[in-house]
This record gives C-alpha cells, sequence and structure tokens, in this order.
C-alpha cells in the first residue's frame, strides 16, 4: 500500500505576531521550526502501515522552504520520498486545495493527516482534502490496519464521550490520525545529516494547475485571549490557599 | 448575508446535547438581526422525542433527518444526509459544535455545497451583512478576528460550552421530515463495530468531587497523594488526556472530548493546564477550582477559584484540612 | 646475555598495549583547540607532580606512605643494580669507599627494607580490602605480583647476607649482616649455596621485569606518561563537534558520532583504560554512585579496560554492556577525573558514549526527552507557558544598545523560566544598578544551548548556539556578565571554537570586583552562611575565592566538608534536572550535608544549586535557607 503523509511545519513559539495589509494571513518570527504534533503520530504510523504492507512512504508538506525541515525529519524516520508545495498559505481551504492538486499527481492508495494543526487550529485541512478528491475519510482515528477485504483498510476513531468506532473504508481512502499514547520518536542526528542529503521534490501551484481561490476569509485582528472569567486568585502560602480552598469547597456539598 | 440560519444539532442517547442549545440561542440571535429565520435539523433512527424539545427551543423550523440507515453514526452516510438537507434548505450560515461530528462532516460538507468554513470559534457577531468571528491560533495563546467573505453557505464551527444558553420562550416551531436518498450499495465504507472504553466499572460521571491529575503533576508517584486527597473528600480521581495516554491513571478517569464529560460539585484541577479539549468536557461544573503554577495557564480561564502554586505543597496541605 | 630475553618480553608487552592504544583512527576530527602545548611548563609540570611524586595518591597519606616505600625503595634498588652492573661491565668504582659504605651498604638496604614493609602493606589491604578496591571487580594480578617482588628482595637479602658472611665483611648493610649471622652456620664454607642463590634471584628478578607490562605494576610506565598528556577537565576543554566538518565518504556513510566502540575513542582515552587501577576512588566521589544509582566511573573504567585486554576494539555491543542507563545517570561533575590518582579522565569516556546514544541511536530516558523536545521546538528546555519578560516584571531594566552598553546581562534559561530561580535576575540586576554598572539585555534571548551539550546532543547545541552567535555579532556584543555557571562554561569553552569569541564574567567575580573597587557598599553581618561550590564554576572553572570574599564580606562563611573542587554536585548536571531520579537523592544528600553546617544560609551561584538544594532543605526546614550569593549580596547592601 503506497502512502501519503500530509505533515506541516509550525513554529515552535511566536513572537510579534502582525495582520499585514492583504489581510489574509497572521505574520510572525518563529525561533523554531517544528512537525505539527499530530502529524508527527500520521507520519509514523504511516510509514509503520507502509513498511508492513511492502509499499511507499511519501512525505508531503505545503510550505516554504524553511518547512524543508520536517521533510527531512520524515526522511529521517524512513520515509522514502518526500515532496514540498512551495507555498505559504493561511486559510485551510487553500492548503487543502493546493495539496490535493500535488497528490492528484501522485500514485497512491491511502492519505493519512494529523487532526490539526498548533498554528492555525482549524482542523479543516485532511478532511478537505479527502472530499476534493471524493474519496471516504475518517476523523481521529487512532489505529489503521489493511482490511480483510482487497483494497480496504480497517480504522479506529474516536466518536467522544468514550465511544470508538470500528469502520472499513475502500481505498483510495483519507484518514485523520489522532495524537496516540506512544511519544513520536525523534531523528537522530546522524539520520537527520543523512536525510539532509537527500533531494526533496517541490512544486509551485502554477504547476500543480490550482486555480487561484478568492479569499474567502479577512483576517481583521490578532490579540491575545480576553481575560473573561479569570478565576479568583487565592493567595497566601500553601496552608493558607489550602484552608480558603477547602471553605470554597465545603461551602457547595 | 441572505438564506436561512441552519444548526446542525447533536443528540445521544434521546437527549440533546448543549452545544445544540448554545448554538440556538446564537443562531437565533443573529436571524433577528438579519431578519431571517432559523431551522435545526437533527439525524437519527428514532427522533420523536427530541423534536418536542427542539421545537420550543426557540427555533422557526426542525428538521428531522430520519432513516434508519441513520441509526448509528455513520461519517458517509451523515455528510450526504446533511448536505441533501442543505441542498434542499438552502442556507446560507450553517452553525455546528467545533466537536467529532463537526470536525468529521464539516469540511466535507464546506466542500460538497462549494461553501466557505470557520472552524474553531469561541465568539461570533454580525457586522453588518458579514458574519465576524473569533478563533484560537497558536495553541491559544492568541486569537484572530475574521470576516467572511467567501462563497455561501458559510460554515461555522463553534467551541463547546463557550456560548451562552438563553432560553427563548414563546416559539412553536414548524416541523418538516426532508426526503434524504440514501444508497447502501455506493457506501465506501462500512461500521464494523462500536467499541466503549472498558472503565472496569468505574464511573466518574456519577462522582460529586473530582480531583484531577494533569500532566503537571510530576509524575505517576504523585497520584497516590492525589488519591489520599480523593478519599478524604469522598471523591473519585480524574485525569487529564496526557495522563491517561502515558499510562499514570486507567483512561476510565479520562476527562475529555474523546473520554468523558463530567459535572460534579466540585473539580480540583491539579497541574492541568486547560487544554480546550479538557476543558470543554468540566466546564459546566459546580465549583472548579485550578492549581497550577503557571498564572498564564489556560486553566484560570475557566477556574472558578485559582491557586497559582506547586501541587507538592498545596496537596498535602489540603489533605489536611479534608481530615482535619 | 639473560637480559636480553627479559628485555625482549618486557618489550613485547609493552607493545601490545601500545597497539592496543593506538588501535582505530580517529574518525571524527573534534575541532581541537584541546589539548595544551605539547612542550609546556604545565605538562612537565603534571606529570612530574602526578605521573612520579604521586601527588593524589598521597591524598591518603597512609597509602601514600607504603606506596611511598615501595616505589621509592624500588627505585634506589634499581639504581643499585644498574651501578653494580656498570660496575661488572666497565669497572666503575662503585664497590669501595664511602659511596660504597653509605649508599649501596646502608641505603640500599633501608631502600630493601622498606620495600619489604610496603610489599607487606599492600599485600595485606589487598587480602582484608575497602570496599572501593572489590566494587564492582577487584583487578586481578596484583597479589601474585607483589609476592613475586617480596620473594625476589627476600632472596636479595639472602644473597647479600651470604656474601657477606662469606666475605666476612662489616658494613652499614645491617639487614644483610642481620641475615648473615643468622645464616652462619648454614652457609659455612659453602660456595655452591652463594652461586646458586645468584643465580635464583637474578632470574627471579628477570622474570619479574619480564612480567611487569602484563601486571598491574605497568601503571609504573602509564601513570607518568598519562599525567604528562594530562588534558583540563571536562568544561574545560570539551569542544562541541564541528559539524560543518563533517562529509560523507564515497559510499554515503558518515563518521560514527560519539564514542559506542573502542575504536571510536582518541588514543588518550585507550591509554586512560589501560592505566587505570581498579582502585575505585573515582566512585567513593561519585555522586551518582553514593547514591547507589546504577552509574559507577570504576564500572565503566572495567568494562572498558577489559574489553581493550580481550582487544575488542570494534565490538558494537560495548556500549550496550555500558548501558544507557548508567550513561546517563552521569552528572558531568568532574569529581571522577579530580580524585584519580593516574590521571585518568573517566567523565569523558563516559560523555563519549553518551553522544553516541544520542545523536546516532536516538536513545534517552522518557523524562528528558520532553526537555529536549522543548529546546527543539522552544529553543531553551523548559515546559512554561510563561513569558520570557516574567522574571523582570515590575522592574526596568535597559536593553542592550549597539556601541553604547559595555556588558550584556545574559539571563539563561532557568532565570527565565524557573520562579525560584527568577529571583537571581533580579537580585542581579538590582546591583548593576546600584553600581551604575553599563549592562544591558537582548529581550530574544533563550538559552545558550548547553542543556543539549549536556544530553549528549552536540548537533541541537549548535543550533542554539549559533542562532545565539548571530545574535551578539549583530549587536556587536564583547563582554558578557553570567549568572549560571553553565552558560559561563559554554560561553568561554564552547562558543570561542563556534566563532564566539567574548569577555565572559561570571555574575560572582562581577560582584566581587565591584565590591573591592568601592562601587558596591555592602554592610558586614554575623550571620553564618556555607558555600555550596557549584561544579561548573568551582570544579571545571576553578572559580573558587570570589564567591568565598563575598560571603565574608557580608557575614561570616562557612565551609561544607567538601568544598572546592571536593564539593558534592548538587544533582542537576548532565541533563538530569529534568530526568526522573531512581533511589536516594542527591540533592538530598548534599543538603543534609549543608543543614549539618549549622549556617543560617546556604549561599550559591548557579540558579540549578539554588533550585536542587531548596528542593532538599525542605526535608529539613521550612524557612527559606538557600540562596544566591547576588540576593545575600542585596540583603547587604548599604545605600
Amino acid at each position: 500500500m503506497n502512502i501519503l503523509i500530509c505533515t506541516k511545519a509550525v513554529p515552535g513559539f511566536v513572537s510579534h505576531p502582525s495582520v499585514p495589509e492583504s489581510h489574509d494571513r497572521v505574520d510572525y518570527e518563529a525561533g523554531s521550526i517544528v512537525i505539527n504534533e499530530s502529524d508527527d503520530y500520521a507520519l509514523e504510523a504511516g510509514i509503520k502501515l507502509a513498511k508492513k504492507s511492502g509499499g511507499k512512504a511519501v512525505v508531503l508538506t505545503c510550505g516554504s522552504l524553511s518547512a524543508q525541515k520536517i521533510l527531512q525529519a520524515g526522511l529521517g524516520k524512513d520515509a522514502d520520498a518526500a515532496l514540498r508545495v512551495d507555498a505559504n498559505l493561511f486559510e485551510p481551504a487553500a492548503t487543502a486545495r493546493a495539496l490535493a492538486a500535488a497528490i492528484r499527481k501522485q500514485d497512491y492508495d491511502l492519505v493519512i493527516t494529523g487532526v490539526e494543526s498548533s498554528d492555525v487550529m482549524a482542523a479543516q485541512v485532511g478532511i478537505s482534502i479527502a472530499e476534493m478528491l471524493g474519496l471516504p475519510f475518517a476523523y481521529a482515528v487512532t489505529e489503521i490496519e489493511l482490511g480483510e477485504r482487497n483494497r480496504t483498510i480497517q480504522i479506529t476513531k474516536e466518536l467522544g464521550f468514550g465511544k470508538k468506532q470500528v469502520e472499513e473504508l475502500d481505498l483510495p481512502a483519507v484518514v485523520c490520525f489522532q495524537t496516540g499514547t506512544e511519544p513520536p520518536s525523534f531523528v537522530p542526528v546522524r539520520k537527520m545529516m543523512l536525510a539532509q542529503r537527500k533531494p526533496i521534490k517541490s512544486f509551485t501551484l502554477s504547476e500543480l494547475d490550482t486555480r487561484g481561490q478568492p479569499h474567502g476569509i479577512e483576517v481583521v485582528d490578532i490579540f491575545s485571549p480576553k481575560e473573561t472569567g479569570m478565576a479568583e486568585i487565592i493567595e497566601g502560602d500553601p496552608k493558607t490557599q489550602a484552608s480558603v480552598a477547602m471553605q470554597k469547597i465545603r461551602e457547595v456539598l | 448575508m441572505k438564506g436561512e440560519i441552519l444548526v446542525i444539532g447533536e443528540h445521544r442517547d434521546g437527549i440533546v446535547d448543549n452545544i445544540t442549545w448554545e448554538l440556538i440561542s446564537k443562531g437565533r440571535f443573529l436571524a433577528d438581526q438579519w431578519g431571517t429565520h432559523l431551522a435545526v435539523l437533527a439525524v437519527g433512527s428514532e427522533l420523536d422525542q427530541l423534536v418536542d424539545s427542539l421545537a420550543s427551543s426557540g427555533v422557526d423550523l426542525v428538521l428531522p433527518v430520519q432513516h434508519t440507515l441513520l441509526e448509528k453514526y455513520h461519517a458517509e452516510l451523515y455528510t450526504t444526509a446533511i448536505a441533501q438537507v442543505c441542498e434542499q434548505l438552502d442556507p446560507g450560515l450553517v452553525l455546528m459544535g467545533y466537536t467529532y461530528l463537526g470536525m468529521e462532516v464539516g469540511p466535507a460538507l464546506a466542500v460538497r455545497l462549494g461553501g466557505t468554513m470557520v472552524s474553531n470559534c469561541s465568539e461570533l457577531e454580525a457586522e453588518g451583512d458579514h458574519l465576524v468571528a473569533v478563533r484560537s491560533v497558536f495553541g491559544g495563546t492568541l486569537q484572530i478576528k475574521v470576516r467572511l467573505k467567501g462563497e455561501q453557505p458559510h460554515l461555522l464551527s463553534i467551541v463547546k460550552g463557550v456560548l451562552p444558553r438563553d432560553n427563548v420562550e414563546g416559539r412553536i416551531a414548524a416541523v418538516k421530515r426532508p426526503a434524504v436518498d440514501l444508497d447502501q450499495s455506493s457506501l465506501r465504507s462500512r461500521i464494523l463495530d462500536m467499541l466503549t472504553i472498558d472503565t472496569g466499572g468505574i464511573d466518574i460521571t456519577k462522582a460529586k468531587i473530582l480531583v484531577s491529575a494533569g500532566r503537571g503533576i510530576g509524575g505517576p508517584d504523585k497520584i497516590p497523594m492525589l488519591r489520599e486527597l480523593a478519599d478524604a473528600l469522598g471523591g473519585e480521581l480524574a485525569c487529564s488526556r496526557p495522563v491517561a495516554d502515558m499510562g499514570w491513571l486507567p483512561v476510565a478517569h479520562q476527562v475529555g472530548i474523546s473520554a468523558s464529560t463530567v459535572t460534579p460539585c466540585v473539580y480540583i484541577a491539579c497541574g492541568i493546564s486547560g487544554a480546550s479539549q479538557h476543558v470543554t468536557a468540566m466546564r459546566d461544573s459546580g465549583r472548579i477550582i485550578a492549581i497550577n503554577k503557571d498564572p498564564n495557564a489556560p486553566i484560570f480561564r475557566v477556574a472558578h477559584y485559582g491557586i497559582i502554586g506547586d501541587v507538592l505543597e498545596v496537596v498535602p496541605a489540603l489533605i489536611e484540612e479534608a481530615k482535619g | 646475555m639473560l637480559a636480553l630475553p627479559t628485555l625482549a618480553i618486557f618489550g613485547y608487552g609493552v607493545y601490545l598495549h601500545w597497539k592496543r592504544i593506538w588501535a582505530g583512527e580517529v574518525r571524527l576530527r573534534v575541532s581541537l583547540d584541546g589539548l595544551r602545548p605539547f612542550l609546556s611548563r604545565d605538562r612537565l609540570k603534571a606529570a612530574v607532580w602526578n605521573g612520579i611524586l604521586g601527588a593524589r595518591v598521597n591524598r591518603r597519606p597512609l597509602t601514600g606512605l607504603f606506596h611511598g616505600l615501595v616505589f621509592w625503595g624500588m627505585l634506589l634498588l634499581l639504581i643499585g643494580t644498574v651501578l653494580v652492573l656498570l660496575h661488572l661491565l666497565f669497572g666503575l668504582a662503585v664497590m669501595s669507599g664511602g659511596f660504597y659504605r653509605w649508599f649501596m651498604a646502608l641505603a640500599l638496604d633501608t631502600a630493601g627494607l622498606g620495600v619489604l614493609v610496603g610489599l607487606g602493606f599492600l599485600i595485606v589491604r589487598r587480602l582484608m580490602h575497602p570496599y572501593r578496591l572489590s566494587f564492582p571487580k577487584a583487578r586481578p594480578g596484583f597479589i601474585a605480583v607483589e609476592i613475586a617482588l617480596l620473594v625476589v628482595i627476600i632472596t636479595g637479602f639472602f644473597l647479600e647476607g651470604q656474601r657477606m658472611q662469606l666475605a666476612g665483611a662489616r658494613e652499614p648493610a645491617f639487614v644483610g649482616n642481620m641475615v648473615a649471622v643468622a645464616m652462619e652456620g648454614i652457609l659455612q664454607g659453602q660456595e655452591g649455596y652463594y652461586v646458586v642463590m645468584w643465580w635464583v634471584h637474578g632470574m627471579l628478578a628477570l622474570v619479574f621485569i619480564a612480567w611487569i607490562p602484563f601486571s598491574p605494576l605497568v601503571h609504573l610506565i602509564f601513570v607518568p606518561v598519562n599525567a604528562s598528556l594530562v588534558e583540563s577537565l571536562m568544561g574545560a576543554d570539551e569542544k562541541a563537534l564541528d559539524f560543518s566538518a563533517i562529509e560523507p565518504d564515497e559510499e554515503g556513510n558518515l563518521p560514527t558520532l560519539g564514542t559506542p566502540t573502542l575504536a571510536d575513542y582518541a588514543a588518550k582515552r585507550r591509554l586512560d583504560f589501560s592505566t587505570c587501577l581498579w582502585c575505585g576512588r573515582c566512585q567513593e566521589v561519585c555522586p551518582a554512585t553514593l547514591t547507589d544509582k546504577a552509574l559507577t566511573p570504576k564500572g565503566v573504567m572495567v568494562t572498558l579496560a577489559e574489553a581493550l585486554s580481550q582487544d575488542r576494539m570494534s565490538d558494537t555491543a560495548l556500549i550496550n554492556e555500558v548501558g544507557m542507563t548508567t550513561l546517563f545517570e552521569c552528572r558531568t561533575c568532574g569529581a571522577c577525573v579530580e580524585a584519580c590518582p593516574a590521571m585518568i579522565n573517566p567523565l569523558k569516556a563516559i560523555w563519549g558514549m553518551r553522544q553516541n546514544l544520542m545523536m546516532e541511536r536516538g536513545e534517552m530516558p522518557a523524562q528528558m526527552m520532553t526537555a529536549y523536545r522543548n529546546i527543539e521546538a522552544l529553543l531553551h528546555p523548559f515546559s512554561s507557558h510563561s513569558s520570557p519578560s516574567e522574571w523582570r516584571e515590575g522592574l526596568d531594566v535597559p536593553r542592550f544598545q549597539v556601541g553604547e552598553t559595555e556588558y550584556l546581562l545574559w539571563i539563561g534559561c532557568a532565570v527565565t523560566y524557573e520562579d525560584r530561580a527568577q529571583q537571581i535576575g533580579r537580585a542581579v540586576v538590582h546591583i548593576l544598578k546600584e553600581a551604575d554598572v553599563s549592562y544591558g539585555i537582548i529581550e530574544d534571548a533563550r538559552c545558550t544551548g548547553d542543556p543539549a551539550k549536556q544530553m549528549g546532543d552536540d548537533y541541537l547545541f549548535a543550533q542554539c548556539a549559533n542562532i545565539n552567535i548571530d545574535l551578539f555579532k549583530a549587536h556587536q556584543v564583547k563582554k558578557i556578565i553570567t549568572m549560571c555557571p553553565h552558560c559561563y562554561n559554554s560561553f568561554i569553552h564552547y562558543y570561542p571554537p563556534m566563532g564566539g569569541k567574548y569577555e565572559v564574567v561570571s555574575h560572582v567575580t562581577m560582584i566581587q570586583d565591584l565590591i573591592s573597587a568601592g562601587k558596591l557598599n555592602v554592610s558586614h553581618g554575623d550571620q553564618k552562611m556555607a558555600y555550596h561550590d557549584p561544579c561548573y564554576l568551582g570544579r571545571h572553572n576553578r572559580v573558587f575565592e570570589a564567591p568565598r570574599r563575598i560571603l565574608n564580606w557580608i557575614g561570616q562563611l562557612a565551609e561544607l566538608p567538601r568544598n572546592r573542587e571536593n564539593s558534592f554536585c548538587c544533582g542537576a548536571g548532565g541533563g538530569n534536572y529534568w530526568n526522573e531520579e531512581e533511589g536516594q537523592r542527591i540533592n538530598y544528600v548534599r543538603a543534609q550535608e549543608a543543614f549539618g553546617s549549622n549556617a543560617e544560609f546556604i549561599a550559591t551561584a548557579c540558579p540549578f544549586c539554588l533550585l536542587m538544594m531548596t528542593d532538599g532543605l525542605k526535608m529539613h526546614t521550612n524557612d527559606r535557607i538557600v540562596f544566591d550569593i547576588a540576593e545575600l549580596v542585596v540583603k547587604r547592601l548599604s545605600t
């Protein structure tokens, strides 16, 4: 089974955020670039599944040159190849369109993405890609296996409230992978250095024939969250604090 | 903005989920402001009970989407059914929760209807003809205000528990059963099984007091101390997702959107930062007391009382108070 | 004539060692400003002082005495034997006259007796040994070779006795006299016995000499050599790997990162392993061993030495034998290096393997992983949501102005993000303002990257360091004040080869200088203040006196039992601040020691020591008694 894994390079921390004149994105300075957490889980699950089924795992991202780092990490985790769509996009719909266009050019059976990126926090791209490609989809998946029937996979996904659903999906399909229990491995320096020497193919948007999408969302402003509903802080040393807290607890019991 | 406002309602075990009331409340406000109608849909196979409560919630129209194939949640079928309803109704605005349903079905719906979606919103207002929403970015450390300009329908998913649930009296909605055409044979996905977390007899949703452990307590060796507090108060232990993932406590204790939603009288959050997936599932607790070293932890925006300090110092003091 | 095979065997033995030490190529050139110039006064001094005079052996006076008796006794006897040889071959006139009486007779006899006494002590000690000699293993071969030497000496005395008895000589060779008298009856006229004894003694001596390279006595050669090749301590010398110099070969293979096999180590390390006598003094001072953790530096040396003697040069299983847990328990405090009488550096051996685990195998303790991930994402190891400006809230702290400000005040990650440590920053800012020092901070600064290096990842360290070096370049920084010894150490030793050369002063030195120059006025008090030397300020960088002067100016300095270069680590080093500690806690042990001083305050000069000691002292008192020197100075500022 050939697997494409969509990953996103996100900033480790953000300083000096601002909204540019074009109002189509958020600008900021990032001290470090890392792979989005749920994408890391998707990456490991995808590579594992590809190896198990004797297929290839290809890591994709839609980002600028600085995003290459996470593709190299993917190669360091033994992905077979890496692809980058050279575009710095903000709106989830635009990102999905760009990635879907790149995916259409690939030979694949399954697309795996994460569930939500830590920067835009939209949780839309994975499912949007599925619908744009007309493929069956599943969200918040915790396990993927080869299905019993030919050309299917079996997934387990979270439904919330302590419930999970086991589903069979026809391939090709798109699956959004949830963060898991085993933290993803880190890529040791050696593998990073070897990965850095591997070529990474990149596409421009025009090469992918994606129609420019009119921006559906206008970013008006960026600010710190309002402190509404701030808790009443209990001051003092731990003994005092505990005493006051206990009082508050006994009041409602 | 033109067209109706449609709320995608959620329900479970015959009871309407709170998010629906929150969306209806907001939807009503917007509908009145724009002089348009508010509809709510619910998907399932036996909806009569729900229809009654929805009909008196303040909407103008209730759309029970009923079909035997829709008995259990099925992403593909639900998306198709809701899309068909939207094609018939042609709403200008679709409101849903930032829930598992909203995250799985919402984006697919947006693409299928050729509309514009903004997710994870905590506020929305009408500014003239436009809708303006506030949503979190960068791990919740910042928020942005966005204006929707793209193709309609506009789809918005709202964080659960943030909007008020104002009771809107005095209106009885019309009920119209939409016709949906669902073809089982052309499905590309099939439900094989439903699983429930094995709670091993522990039901934290029944507890009146919960002492909840977050990653900030430092390690599994700190759990016994929290258990001592829970016992002293006559309550039960709970935890955040990372704690359950790491195996410090069984997943039966997990409070979060993927596990249990709780509403105890007292919820003591120890070393929990307050990620939205956790907060959504406990914010309706009677009294929330948060203990965290970090004064900027988001939990302090939800808690009623906060102690900025070291869990390892405060909890022993609490145990003494509880026992003494 | 018989000397030749002896020398041949001796030579062969030494050659085997030589081969092992030079085996393997140094596949990775560390950017070497490392070893001090070869012919230098320092090196000569070290060779003589430590290598020959055995200064460190004499730290244990009793052992030192008896070891000295054997060594110096044998040296004299060796000279004596050579002189006899020269006399026989070239007729050198040593066998007569005053020289004969006083040296060849009296002195040598005394020497011989000394050797006997010394050997007696050493043999008995080997049989009734202190724990450190046999844990985890005792080095084989000591008793055998000691007994051999004993027999050589005894036969030598018999020989002498016989000669004197036969020759009827009266000499100051008192032992010989005694033997002669004792054997009077037996040897009457029996010249034959003399000849036999001569041959026996001779052969035994030659066998003994040939045996030396195959026995622990080979340290006769190795210790002086090792002492003369000594590099300075870890912090002072270990440069970060130069990644720009690493290129794959034709087959696309990269050189090994770190030192997983014997062949990967530099020759000096293999010399270390060959020199090690398994005396265990290193584990007696190691904070990990003393708290029953998996690590003992002697244990690591034993594993490596045994592997070396079995010629397991490229055995990749070796690093697994030592084990990840063991390798990460090391606090990099350097106490083992300080204690070793043979001038061995176990720390570098451990560190090299740790680097391999991190940079090649991607293995590290699970808890440390969180801190590591934080460095990757946040450029500092703390999982904190607090803003980097929290530490200076309410204070008016100047920013570094290009071309105008003299000193950059480097905050460091601990002071920025750890609640208690933030007070150090606030105290130092107060002091600098009071003394009207031209200083400023750079807001974007986060972490030197040292925690990454401590964990063993030089690559991540280099990433952080390069960001800082560029930042400093943009601000034209020339002088830096540090508040953390780890930052101090990084700037002084790791940054220069990477292009970051600055004049670095620790905050204690700065405060001392300010008080000396009258720019800062402090009042004297009676409070007793015990000082805990941080490893990276004290032992690694030899800054001992500045903090002590300050404490004596503001109060009464009290010394802890283990102080200065013998200071006991707080336990946070080597990345272990972010690790889960098993068993007895190192900081509790040190806190107990500190509390036992009955001082009113425990002073330290490192934010990590501050945090660890504060935590440790909670077991003893609820009062806050641990303070940074800067905080104590602020308390006693007289305006």
